[in-house]
């Protein structure tokens, strides 16, 4: 059966790799920016395409290289209802659930409705409460999703809400429901054959999330007992077997304490799908092409058996003390290879380019171990040795959050991220304040060492974001080496406190007699590497060029991207806080407000145009 | 070969920390401001200074150079033992402005107003024919009452030439640039409009040539300052001003687009392989210089801390011994060395001679390291021509055209002064060492001298005891008159440094100098035979 993966990235590879070992030849498409991508190479052959969501392509390029099956990965048009029909109308196999069964759930609110008559137990949703959240009904993977707080932000998030899943769905359609506040996300992996069979494969615990997307996934889940486990696999096997579930499936839970209430199913494979492989050692993708072959599920029930412990993280390419801004750049060194104990899932090479086209996941990290104190441990000191530069990515952060105390003791809620800040920027003082000096590293002159004065006087300053948070450096050279300091406020005037005595070498950094070992990748802006982090710097300009231009000067894109939405006009009166600019970058979203009261002087941008990072978009006379 | 654990050695290094704690503390005065010797009333007239926005020159330059240039301050204890404030109320110096060497002279309005003295107006002098031996461009930041009134009788003719210098450099093809943060009237308006390019700060500069009270006195109008000489008025409506800027920083940002784009080459051929640290501890040179002039040390041991990787190819070692020459690199520029190791005979004369006129035909700049007691004297060396041999030395440096600059190291006594390129005869840079002497001859000679002439004079009325303090009086003159402070006060050179700064400040004043063309020349006087 020649199998082709509508899909790109690390889960074309990996359906690539199973289908390869049994034997099936394999087709990869890929656009123009993915030509030398890793899944166009890992392929037979591979057809061109323009979009991974455009159907017909799709299907013609199946037709063209004859192939038999299609496997549409996660995302783009797996859980499409319409693409699955299409696929079996060309007489081709479709390597997912039914038609029926992805239209069944792809509908939240129909879902909800079928898994209440399967006796499964359900949130009550409704508007009045707070925290609620705002979710599409066709969505998935946190996209369109909204915690809102006050009543009073609930209709900006609505609109929101339904822009983002608009442009990411095509159904704006959206509900309330309310959010439950220290809550586990934990989801039971199902699968049902064309016989009648449904079996689950444990509970996989997916808590750790930022913006509502996952990055840590374990099994098994630290807060479900043996009791819970068998209370919640079974209504998750009565849904399935309700709607006569077909291939790979995903119930998702959230879990308070001893109960449990539905949220969503997925009617596809999951990215976190291999912890559940992991421990139960059976290869998702090969069942999924067995049960699409007509043939009876692998194993029964009883035949499976979860041993040991298995976390996977996302690598992103993302500042997570900046926003979890995703960052964008070659990465020259991608050191993150499969060990022993480790499986590494990634569509990247070293060398590769990452995009603002696509989701800016790097790679995802699995390690299984007979307990969860020694998958963590493991797992932590793989990513702090992993090599990867270039981009920032979420390593560091993921390796904290895997040493954190709450984490070891399974203390993980879906607000994990948001109660430990601490695991987003690891990154003492002296290392930061070590860093900025590093920009001054390439200005020794031919005759002078960088700043070099006869007469002292007036010290160099320097203002930077490292790892995204702002930092004012003064210096001046001493013989022995460049006394810095920290400054408060103006570079010049503003209060300092010292840091202490720092030396410098193209390949270390020493303040006050600590040395490091670094190394530096840009100018005025990059990435560093130090003490095992990698952190984003970025120099800023001596003079605001904009300061006094009479126009250009005002709100500015953080990400390049593409405008989605202007707000306003010129003329408009606008407040301080007031949303001007909605940009999608990355596959999110993200909004440019205006920074004072003031007038709209001119609009630099206009929805659907590609912008840069630090464009400005609006000009606004401020009153 | 120096033994940095004996005691001459650690004598030396006491006295020349000492000397140069003394002259970190002058500079650290003249750095803060203010420009009198009571620090409470500097520091109300720099927090008025503050109050207004403004910044201090030395902050102007700091926004006005790129990120790690260095600085090399010029003439920073301008003024030092005279009645002007100590560095003269202006800045000076060399650093880079996007990406290009320039001088840059800052008035500080913080002494005096930014009014002139003589030292102001001689340090400025200095700085512009700095600029345009160099053909470096020249940066002014002006803010400056004009002529110190008191004292116009001392500079109102010599600082005319100022502004003579301003369009000269221009016609040179050296740019100037001008960014006027306060007042700069009178006289001092046309050093804006004398200039190349003209950067004013609103709502702050003041430029015209007769102010409101003077307007009225002449022609009876009530003039308004804004109207008569305001920024805006310049950039509007008299065209003086080319670009208007916001603030201080913001003038000095277009001051530094100005330079970008100028797109300025050096004409020189630059440095000729990659600069090499010396193999020996520059840190010696503070116990090898000689705390007392008249003990002599060994220049090769200077040398071996200040030429990349110690490497000096000698020229006639064997000849002439008391003059060293030789080639070697400085920061990868390659240069010829005059060195004095002791009095100059009619041998080391004509050494020199003929090593200058190498370096000419190589078009090699030269350094020569001053540590001169005199030529010498008596029966035999009068007979032997030392004059016409001395003359021809004087004569090849004097018509010399590749780049000279000069380092004190020590004495720097009579016409010695003149054949190793003294002040005189005006080589690109002078740097002193702390230690550095400078006199017609040494203090105790002189007055030895004295007391024998007063003797002949007197014959046997000559009172030996009577004379004794007249004697010792003037010794103590000389002396007090032939140090590097009085020296450095009097702008007879570009700046005391630290020793240790050497191969740097020689490095920077010969990457100046590479700014413009580096040739020699085989034209000289007619040679004495």
């Amino acid at each position: 059966m020649k199998i082709l993966v509508a899909n790109r990235g690390e889960i074309a590879c990996r359906v690539f790799r199973t289908a390869a070992r049994l034997g099936h030849p394999t087709v990869a498409v890929f656009t123009e920016a993915d030509r030398g991508a890793l899944h166009t190479r890992s392929a037979d052959v591979a057809v061109a395409i323009e979009s991974y969501l455009d159907q017909e392509e799709i299907l013609r390029a199946a037709q063209r290289v004859a192939a038999d099956a299609i496997h549409p990965g996660y995302g783009f048009l797996s859980e499409n209802p319409d693409f699955a029909q299409a696929v079996l109308d060309a007489g081709l196999t479709w390597i997912g659930p039914t038609p029926d069964s992805i239209r069944a759930m792809a509908l939240k609110v129909e879902a909800k409705n079928l898994a209440e008559s399967a006796g499964v137990p359900m949130l009550t949703s409704g508007a009045d409460v707070f925290p609620v959240l705002v979710k599409a009904s066709a969505g998935g993977g946190g996209k369109g999703m909204r915690r809102v707080d006050r009543p009073e932000d609930l209709d900006e998030a609505v609109a929101a809400a339904k822009r983002e899943a608009a442009s990411a769905f095509g159904d704006d359609t959206v509900f309330v429901e309310r959010y439950l506040e220290r809550a586990r996300h934990v989801e039971v992996q199902v699968f049902g054959d064309t016989h009648g069979n449904v079996v689950h494969l444990f509970e996989r615990e997916c808590s750790i999330q930022r913006r509502h997307q996952k990055v840590v996934e374990e099994s098994p889940s630290p807060g479900v007992t043996a009791e819970l486990r068998d209370r919640m696999t079974a209504a998750a096997v009565s849904l399935a077997a309700e709607i006569g579930y077909v291939g790979a499936g995903t119930v998702e839970f959230m879990v308070a304490g001893d109960e449990f209430f539905f949220l969503e199913m997925n009617t596809r494979l999951q990215v976190e799908h291999p912890v559940t492989e992991a421990i139960t050692g059976r290869d998702l993708v090969e069942w999924q092409i067995q049960v699409a072959q007509g043939e009876p599920l692998p194993a029964t029930q009883a035949e499976i058996i979860a041993t040991g412990h298995a976390i996977e993280v996302r690598l992103y390419a993302e500042d997570p003390a900046n926003g979890y801004l995703p960052n964008t750049g070659t990465l020259r060194v991608f050191d993150v290879a499969a060990e022993d104990d480790v499986r590494v899932d990634t569509g990247f090479v070293a060398g590769d380019v990452v995009t603002a086209n696509y989701d800016p996941m790097l790679a995802k990290v699995i390690v299984h171990a007979p307990s969860r104190d020694q998958a963590a441990t493991r797992l932590a000191a793989y990513l702090r040795k992993a090599g990867i530069e270039g981009v920032v990515t979420n390593k560091d952060s993921l390796a904290a959050v895997l040493s954190e105390p709450d984490f070891l003791a399974g203390q993980t809620t879906t607000d994990y991220l948001d109660t430990h800040a601490s695991v987003l920027a690891p990154i003492q003082d002296h290392v930061r304040h070590a860093l900025g000096v590093l920009a001054v590293r390439d200005q020794d002159g031919p005759v002078a060492p960088a700043g070099w004065r006869n007469v002292a006087a007036v010290p160099e300053w320097l203002q930077l974001t490292v790892a995204g948070s702002p930092v004012t450096l003064r210096w001046m050279r001493e013989r022995a080496g460049l006394r810095v300091q920290t400054v408060e406020g103006d570079p010049l005037l503003g209060e300092a406190t010292d840091v202490g005595l720092v030396r410098l070498t193209p390949t270390s950094v020493e303040v006050d007699g600590v040395l490091m070992p670094v190394t530096v990748v840009g100018e005025d802006h990059g990435v560093v590497t130090v003490e095992g982090l990698t952190l984003a710097f970025e120099v800023l300009p001596r003079f605001d060029e904009n300061a006094h231009a009479a126009e250009g000067g005002g709100p500015t894109t953080p990400v390049p991207g593409t405008v989605t939405d202007v707000r306003v006009g010129e003329g408009d009166e606008v407040s301080a806080g007031q949303i001007l600019v909605v940009l999608e970058a990355m596959k999110m979203e993200h909004t440019i407000t205006a920074d004072a009261d003031g007038v709209v002087t001119a609009v630099h941008v206009r929805a659907g145009q590609a912008v840069d990072a630090h464009q400005v978009v609006v000009s606004i006379e401020e009153v | 070969m120096i033994d940095p654990g004996s005691e001459q050695f650690t004598a030396n290094r006491d006295a020349m920390l000492t000397a140069l704690h003394e002259i970190q503390q002058l500079q650290a005065k003249v750095a803060a401001g203010g420009g009198s010797g009571d620090p409470e009333k500097n520091a109300r007239t720099i927090a008025r200074h503050r109050k207004r926005g403004k910044l201090l020159p030395r902050e102007r330059i700091a926004y006005l150079l790129d990120g790690g240039s260095p600085f090399l301050e010029l003439s920073p204890l301008a003024g030092w033992g005279t009645q002007d404030p100590l560095g003269a109320g202006v800045v000076t110096g060399i650093g880079t402005i996007s990406g290009t060497e320039c001088v840059i002279v800052a008035n500080d309005p913080t002494v005096k107003g930014g009014a002139q003295g003589p030292s102001s107006v001689r340090k400025g002098l200095r700085a512009m024919d700095i600029a345009r031996q160099n053909r470096l461009p020249l940066i002014s930041l002006t803010e400056s009452a004009g002529a110190d009134l008191p004292q116009q009788a001392e500079i109102f003719v010599p600082g005319g030439a100022s502004f003579k210098n301003l369009t000269q450099l221009s016609a040179a093809g050296i740019p100037t640039v001008t960014m006027v943060f306060g007042s700069s009237t009178a006289g001092g308006a046309y050093v804006p409009g004398m200039s190349d390019y003209v950067v004013l700060q609103k709502e702050a500069a003041k430029v015209y040539l007769g102010g409101p009270p003077l307007v009225k006195m002449a022609i009876d109008e009530d003039a308004d300052e804004e109207e008569l000489g305001g920024a805006e008025m310049h950039a509007r409506i008299s065209g003086l001003g080319d670009y208007l800027a916001q603030d201080e920083p913001d003038a000095l940002r277009i001051g530094r687009e100005i330079v970008q784009h100028l797109r300025w080459r050096k004409q020189g051929p630059g440095p000729d392989r990659s600069p090499v640290a010396p193999r020996f501890d520059p840190d010696e040179l503070l116990g090898i210089a000689s705390a007392d002039v008249r003990v002599p040390f060994d220049v090769h041991d200077v040398l071996a801390r200040v030429l990349d990787d110690s490497a000096f190819e000698e020229f006639k070692p064997l000849y002439g011994t008391t003059l060293v020459t030789g080639w070697g690199h400085i920061s990868g520029y390659p240069v010829g060395i005059l060195g004095n190791n002791g009095i100059l005979f009619s041998e080391e004369s004509h050494k020199g001679a003929q090593f200058i006129q190498m370096c000419n035909r190589m078009d090699v700049p030269i350094i020569f390291v001053q540590n001169i007691t005199g030529f010498m004297v008596g029966t035999r060396y009068e007979q032997g021509g030392i004059i016409k041999d001395g003359a021809k030395l004087i004569n090849a440096v004097s018509n010399s055209t590749v780049p000279h600059i000069t380092l004190m190291v020590g004495a720097s006594y009579g016409a010695g002064n003149y054949g190793m390129s003294g002040r005189a005869y005006d080589p690109r840079f002078v740097f002193t060492w702390p230690n550095h002497r400078i006199a017609v001859m040494g203090p105790k000679q002189l007055a030895g001298v004295l007391t024998i002439v007063a003797k002949q004079k007197a014959g046997d009325a000559f009172d030996e005891t009577a004379f004794a303090p007249i004697r010792d009086a003037f010794e103590k003159q000389v002396e007090d008159q032939s140090t590097a402070l009085f020296a450095t006060g009097r702008l007879w050179d570009d700046g005391i440094i630290d020793p240790r700064d050497t191969r740097t400040v020689l490095g920077m004043a010969l990457s100046a100098a590479h700014s413009g063309p580096v040739e020699g020349t085989s034209a000289f006087g007619i040679w004495r035979m």
